[in-house]
């Protein structure tokens, strides 16, 4: 009986437009407007890359040390800057058009820039580099004007240092994970997507009572216990949000190609967990006999947008700014633990705080549930 | 005047997806308006600061000197050492670079030949433009101090020597550039472009499609108002209730802009505004011919609020899309609107345009005018079409 209930449910489900619609299509359309307008935005606005410049000499005055200096910074090995000698002018032309970063101009040897406003940071710390780099050169022509000329060993030692460039700096490695923050988008939409799972849930609790539903007046006339009743609409009702999640993460993984972190198959764990809260949810404000059926249906969306805002679905960074003020709404928002096991598995390295936010899931998922057996089990209704 | 009546009791019914998206509105507005950055004076270049946490376990006079100098041109977070911590703020970019100087660095580097393993250790994000700023100016000191050391200078000397020639600095002029400037008006209509699309479908799409029930339907054709008379009164209808909706966002944005909008650039802004108001309208009225319940309609306006606004540079910036996808969206209305208005919020004044500017502006309108028209024809097709079947 179990199964053909099962079957039976999740059928109805399938070929419900609206969860089809919500649960299934519109997650995969938010994540694709998602990959269009982020994929690129990280890398634009953090990854550093070659700055362009063009370089004015604006008199005959001796240059080969510049010119040794610019050449070890344009080098293959270094390529921190590309250099167009020319014009003041074409210069300024390249400027306007965003063709260079700045213009280095040479006045008796000693370099000053042009730059143009720049609302874009990237931009602005590129200037910034272009600035440093000519002020080490200025300060390293200060340190040779130190040295006595006739102290050659001396020269030469300062000389040779300086142009080593030697790197004091060793870099420690940060995490295994992926450290773009624009994941956090695609988080609260595998949340969100277990959210839904609440309507699920609702139309599991419809079916299942007779003040609610045709269906449910003949389910609750029927000999069958009214637990094998419930397990097989709950499990059925669960089964969807995890299939449209399954879906989900393999078009953002393999065919979006998004570096989730983490362990594919663990993700997939989570929004089985995930989903399970999603439907409980559901069954929950369903199961609550004094509320209105319409009204059931408002409070859950309201609940589900909610829960998926608060987690970051719209404004990235905003779980952090609630862990700062109200640390406890992110443990009891299902959303926030959902994004926080799948941060968990793509930064740390060890398990610990995953299986936390797994278990915070699972205890939240068996209090909704009794909550809601005990409301839904022995229910009768009056005779009239 | 029957239908035109009706027509607005049944809007009254759907006016909760007005208030939501005006909402919705207010709260994406306080966000963007919230993150705007204060204009800078665009004579005096500032150098950009960074967001660096120093754990310091030399305690040594270089380490003290090095320390501070990266405080005088950076900001400092204070932040646990230890390594969960550091990637959590680090993911949230609360912190983005964080150096370590390990005990005995400055014996080490004043003694023998500097010896990598020795170094400082930091954890950044692998090839960040911010980290190798940060990067440049830590070597450049230590550099300019070992260089100080080689030609004889004690620790204490050498120290002063270089916080003397890190004073050094090149000349650096900044020239305005003809660039989008992030006004309160300029924000305001560019998310109005999200708000109007979702805001004019889900309010006139259900009355539209109230009166194109099946039942509904015959019952006006079998009374003595014409059909005619009965689209014509349907489109004034719609037309009014988009002007009303048009007309109280305009009203808002001189609420909020004030004297900014009380020029030509305003004027231009607010005829954008119209013009897409028409497009969302036809739009509106396209989806009406085939769209049966409000499910599907409340998926479809959502989806393509969204999505246009995301692909035409509403939410976020154009040069951070794809060529593609820029190109793509050229397909969209929403893309036309914000050509112009991209052009106009680098203005303060209309006789500054430039000829390609009024060219962007002509084009602009044209082209989301002849998207209206498209949008409407089709829909008169479709419902023509289904009249005949």
């Amino acid at each position: 009986m179990f199964l053909h209930l099962y079957k039976y449910r999740l059928k109805t489900i399938i070929r419900s437009k609206v969860d089809f619609f919500w649960v299934l299509l519109f997650p995969l359309l938010l994540g694709t407007c998602f990959y269009t307008a982020f994929h690129n935005l990280t890398t634009s606005l953090e990854e550093f890359k070659t700055i362009p410049v063009a370089i004015v000499c604006e008199d005959n005055s001796d240059l080969t040390f510049f010119k040794e200096y610019v050449k070890a910074l344009s080098s293959d090995e270094n390529n921190i800057i590309s250099v167009t000698y020319t014009n003041a002018g074409e210069a300024q032309t390249l400027l306007s058009d965003k063709k260079v970063t700045g213009i280095i101009t040479l006045k008796k040897s000693i370099p000053s820039l042009t730059f143009q406003d720049s609302d874009s940071s990237n931009k602005s710390i590129s200037q910034s580099i272009l600035k440093e780099l000519m002020d080490s050169y200025l300060q390293s022509m200060d340190i040779l004007s130190n040295v006595d000329v006739k102290d050659t060993g001396n020269m030469i030692a300062v000389i040779n240092h300086l142009s080593n460039n030697a790197d004091y700096i060793i870099e420690r490695k940060l995490t295994n994970g992926n450290t773009d923050y624009m994941l956090d988008y695609y988080y609260s939409l595998i949340a969100m997507t277990c959210m839904f799972g609440c309507y699920s849930g609702l139309s599991c609790v419809n079916g299942l009572k007779a003040d609610l539903s045709a269906q449910g007046m003949r389910k609750c006339l029927s000999s069958t216990k009214r637990l094998t009743l419930i397990l097989g609409d709950f499990f059925a009702s669960c089964t969807f949000p995890i299939l449209s999640n399954i879906i989900l993460i393999i078009y953002l993984k393999y065919i979006l190609k998004i570096n989730l972190g983490g362990n594919v198959l663990l993700i997939m764990a989570t929004t089985v967990v995930g989903s399970i809260i999603g439907v409980c949810v559901g069954l929950f404000v369903g199961a609550i006999p004094t509320i209105k059926p319409g009204a059931k249906n408002g409070i859950l969306t309201s609940l589900s947008l909610l829960s998926s805002f608060l987690s970051g679905l719209m404004v990235a960074g905003i779980k952090y700014k609630i862990e700062k003020v109200l640390p406890i709404l992110n443990k009891l928002n299902p959303a926030a633990v959902i994004t926080d096991a799948l941060y968990s598995l793509n930064i740390y390295d060890t398990y610990h705080q995953y299986i936390t936010c797994i278990s915070i899931l699972a205890v939240m998922s068996v209090i909704l549930c009794t909550l809601s057996y005990l409301m839904i089990r022995r229910e009768s209704y009056a005779s009239i | 005047m029957q239908v035109f009546k009706t027509y607005f009791k049944v809007s009254k019914k759907h006016l909760g997806a007005f208030f939501i998206y005006t909402t919705i509105f207010i709260v994406l507005l306080s966000v963007f308006v919230a993150q705007r950055k204060e204009e800078s004076d665009p004579a005096a270049f500032q150098s950009s600061k960074i967001k660096v946490s120093i754990f310091d376990h030399d305690q040594s006079d270089l380490s003290t000197s090095l320390v501070s100098f990266i405080s005088e041109n950076h900001n400092i977070v204070k932040i646990d050492e230890d390594l969960k911590s550091i990637r959590d703020k680090m993911y949230i970019r609360d912190v983005e670079y964080v150096l370590i100087i390990p005990e005995g660095f400055e014996k080490k580097l004043t003694s023998t030949d500097i010896d990598p393993s020795y170094g400082l250790e930091a954890y950044k994000f692998p090839g960040s433009v911010s980290a190798t700023f940060i990067q440049s100016q830590i070597n450049s000191f230590l550099n300019i101090y070992s260089s100080y050391t080689i030609l004889g200078y004690d620790a204490n000397t050498a120290n002063e020597k270089t916080l003397e020639t890190l004073s050094l600095e090149t000349e650096a002029n900044v020239s305005a550039a003809l660039e989008e400037k992030i006004s309160v008006p300029h924000i305001y209509y560019t998310i109005i472009c999200y708000i109007l699309v979702s805001v004019i479908v889900m309010c006139i799409a259900p009355i539209i499609i109230v009166f194109n029930k099946e039942e509904l339907k015959n019952r006006t054709n079998l009374s003595c108002v014409s059909q005619v008379k009965r689209n014509l009164s349907i489109a004034a209808a719609s037309l009014i209730f988009t002007l009303l909706i048009f007309l109280l966002f305009t009203v808002i944005s001189f609420f909020m802009a004030g004297n900014e909008m009380k020029t030509g650039i305003g004027a231009l802004r607010i005829l954008n505004t119209f013009v897409n108001s028409i497009v969302c309208l036809s739009f509106a009225f396209m989806i009406a011919t085939f769209v049966t319940n409000e499910n599907q309609l409340t998926f479809i306006a959502n989806f393509f609020g969204l999505a246009s606004s995301f692909l035409c540079g509403v939410f976020v910036g154009r040069e951070f899309l794809g060529k593609a996808v820029v190109n793509f969206s050229k397909i969209l209305p929403a893309y036309w609107y914000m050509d112009v208005e991209i052009a106009l919020s680098k203005y303060n004044n209309i006789s500054q345009f430039t000829e390609s500017t009024t060219r962007t502006l002509t084009y602009g309108y044209v082209i989301q005018i002849l998207f209206a028209i498209v949008m409407f024809s089709v829909g008169m097709v479709i419902s023509k079409s289904r009249k005949s079947a």
